[in-house]
């Protein structure tokens, strides 16, 4: 009896021990090599050299770093509230469901599936400062030209509309399903309470799409932080580093410089951030979304 | 002042006709039920007195004006989903309250006219949860306290009732009854079980196919059947209906000029004489058939019988006496027989089924 009740009590973990063992192995382990990492000096070659947080002190007096957050920031913002914002417009435009506008939807979709090199390339050409065709046309209307991947001003800016117009598509399909998943009766009842077209936008669509938007905004930001093949084919972190964000110079310091150690800090710094956001986010989840 | 008048309204979904040349008056006050069957255009007809549909012919009258035009929040009226349509963001206190928001009612006569309608209902202690935390009964008030706190001339129903488990709903029918009486508002409800219908509504109107079968009282529904769709969809079991031709001599002789069906209800049949008042049992039409199921149902024992040529009825008895599934004779007074002609339409007037004889023997 006890050999089998040795069994019975270890036989859960057998039973979820291949589970562990990938997730040890592909997530857990690349994670703790990855903090371990950051407090030593390593060039990928010669010896690793423990120098316990100087990397990470390095990483926050340096002036780069601070500007490289921001950008991260900035592109974030931006890009998660255009998206946003932007979808939920064309998902209410496009609700009603005729010929054209199922025909405005898969077009709007598109963009998502086109490998996100090709678009770089193809929107560098239209951004071109001399020979882009948003250059040409703001020329049609007597503009001056406007350096969009050449000028730091606007450069990030340029970025974060690429990103918005790939991924528009994917969050209108999100949304329109939510928005179809509301109940007609709650419009039936809500016009029998005599609520306003801004009232009934308000209360009952807004508010029943929340979860979604919730939802959608994480998957945008943590996306947003991620943002790579666009900086690197697009501007190479430039001008003077006013596209450069996070995972960008994790990839410079690493590949270009082999500067191991302090790439892995800014990771970690990187991992903490979205970590956070994360937690906040299902914090906020469980108390202020409405969920079913 | 809060009656509802259909002229001629008709409904079409596309090329599709649902109802036609529809004319109704919902008298001010009334308990009116909808009754029929599933697709008989009962809920469409609910939706465009709620403007919810619009009429894609004919007019709305609601205490005598032209509603057209008119949106569903300014008909003075108030609608009970059949699913309750609850705002699920909203607490209990919320949903109550959004339609006096929206017709800008001041905020303490909000709180106060909130407490009262909860109070009321008896959901007074849920006034801060949210609709999914209820219980289906409790949905139920709170989808009521909703319509009754604006106060409206006219209730609409759309099967209310249907949710709730039997116990709950024979609760509810007793409370909406109440309701009725107490506010003397107008009630339009529908429903596909005649048994809510008999027992809630003043006013019955029966439909089938878009078209208005009957308008009476519960009362005058049962034993005056205009047709025989009435005859069978109000009433368990069903009135039995039987083709005059394959019926005995004795029936055929009794029925009026262009009958072709004989109808009666199946607690009229009785299987001894004894139980037929002596004047009547001269006149008396006897069945022979065979007994084939018996369903005890407490007060009531439910017989089918099997008659010649393939006709069959139902028998309801009252004794506690369980009869042997074999062939025995029945009998039914002539007052109790309806006569329907050719096109299912009741034939009034003959000496055997006026309208008073039936009345009096109902009472005895």
């Amino acid at each position: 009896m006890s050999g089998s009740g040795t069994l019975r009590r270890f036989l859960p973990y057998l039973m979820v021990a291949p589970a562990v063992l990938i997730l040890v192995t592909f997530y857990v382990y690349p994670i703790g090599y990855n903090v371990y990492l950051s407090f030593f000096s390593w060039n990928m070659r010669g010896p690793m050299k423990f120098i316990g947080l100087k990397n990470y002190t390095e990483l926050f007096t340096s002036h780069d770093f601070t500007q490289t957050l921001m950008n991260t920031i900035w592109y974030t913002v931006m890009e998660v509230t255009l998206v946003i914002v932007l979808a939920l417009l064309l998902a209410l435009f496009l609700q009603k469901n005729t010929l054209v506008n199922r025909f405005i939807q898969t077009i709007s979709f598109t963009p998502n599936i086109i490998s996100l090199v090709s678009v770089s390339l193809i929107w560098m050409w239209l951004m071109n400062t001399d020979k882009g065709l948003f250059n040409y046309i703001l020329s049609l209307f007597g503009g001056d030209a406007v350096g969009w991947l050449t000028d730091k001003r606007i450069a990030l800016f340029s970025i974060v509309l690429v990103s918005v117009w790939k991924s528009v598509g994917f969050n209108v399909l999100i949304i329109l399903s939510a928005l179809g998943s509301i109940p007609p009766y709650l419009y039936e009842a809500a016009a029998l309470d005599r609520a306003s077209k801004r009232s009934v936008f308000f209360q009952i669509t807004l508010k029943m799409i929340s979860p979604t938007l919730f939802f959608l905004t994480l998957m945008n930001i943590i996306s947003s932080f991620q943002a790579f093949e666009t900086i690197s084919v697009m501007t190479n972190g430039g001008p003077s580093n006013a596209t450069n964000t996070l995972i960008f110079s994790i990839y410079k310091q690493s590949s270009e410089y082999y500067r191991v150690g302090y790439a892995s800090a800014i990771a970690v710094v990187l991992m903490a951030i979205v970590g956070l956001i994360t937690l906040v986010y299902f914090r906020v989840l469980n108390k202020r979304v409405h969920y079913r | 002042m809060s009656s509802i008048v259909l002229e001629n309204v008709e409904k079409k979904y596309g090329d599709k006709s649902i109802i036609e040349n529809l004319n109704l008056t919902i008298e001010s006050g009334s308990f009116t039920v909808l009754v029929g069957p599933s697709g008989c255009g009962k809920s469409t007809t609910l939706r465009m007195i709620a403007g919810l549909e619009e009429n894609t012919g004919g007019t709305i009258f609601i205490g005598g004006q032209n509603m057209n035009k008119v949106e569903p929040g300014k008909r003075n009226l108030a609608m009970v989903f059949q699913n309750y349509a609850l705002y699920p963001t909203m607490t209990v206190e919320q949903n109550i309250e959004y339609g006096l928001k929206n017709n800008k009612v001041p905020k303490e006569e909000r709180k106060r006219l909130i407490e009262d309608i909860a109070e009321t209902v008896g959901i007074t202690k849920h006034l801060h949860k949210k609709p999914e935390f209820l219980s289906g009964g409790e949905r139920q008030r709170l989808a009521l306290a909703r319509a009754m706190v604006k106060k409206p001339a006219i209730f609409l129903m759309d099967e209310p009732l249907s949710n709730l488990d039997a116990k709950l709903r024979q609760q509810m029918r007793t409370e909406l009854i109440e309701l009725h009486k107490k506010l003397g508002a107008t009630f339009v409800y529908v429903t596909h079980d005649q048994v809510e219908a008999m027992s809630m509504g003043t006013k019955i109107v029966l439909m089938d196919g878009g078209k208005v079968m009957q308008e009476d009282t519960p009362r005058r529904m049962y034993q005056q059947p205009d047709n025989i769709f009435s005859s069978k969809f109000i009433g368990t079991p069903a009135m039995n209906i039987l083709e005059l031709q394959y019926s005995q001599n004795a029936l055929q002789q009794l029925a009026p000029k262009g009958a072709k069906y004989v109808g009666f209800r199946p607690e009229k049949i009785k299987f001894n004489l004894d139980a037929i008042e002596p004047a009547a049992r001269n006149s008396v039409i006897a069945f022979e058939g065979v007994l084939t199921a018996r369903e005890i149902l407490g007060a009531e024992t439910i017989y089918k019988a099997d008659l010649d040529r393939s006709q069959n009825i139902a028998i309801k008895c009252f004794d506690s006496l369980e009869r042997d599934l074999s062939k025995t004779t029945m009998y039914v007074e002539p007052t109790h027989l309806a006569f329907f002609d050719n096109d299912e339409k009741r034939i009034y007037g003959t000496n055997s089924t006026s309208k008073s004889s039936e009345l009096s023997s109902e009472r005895s």
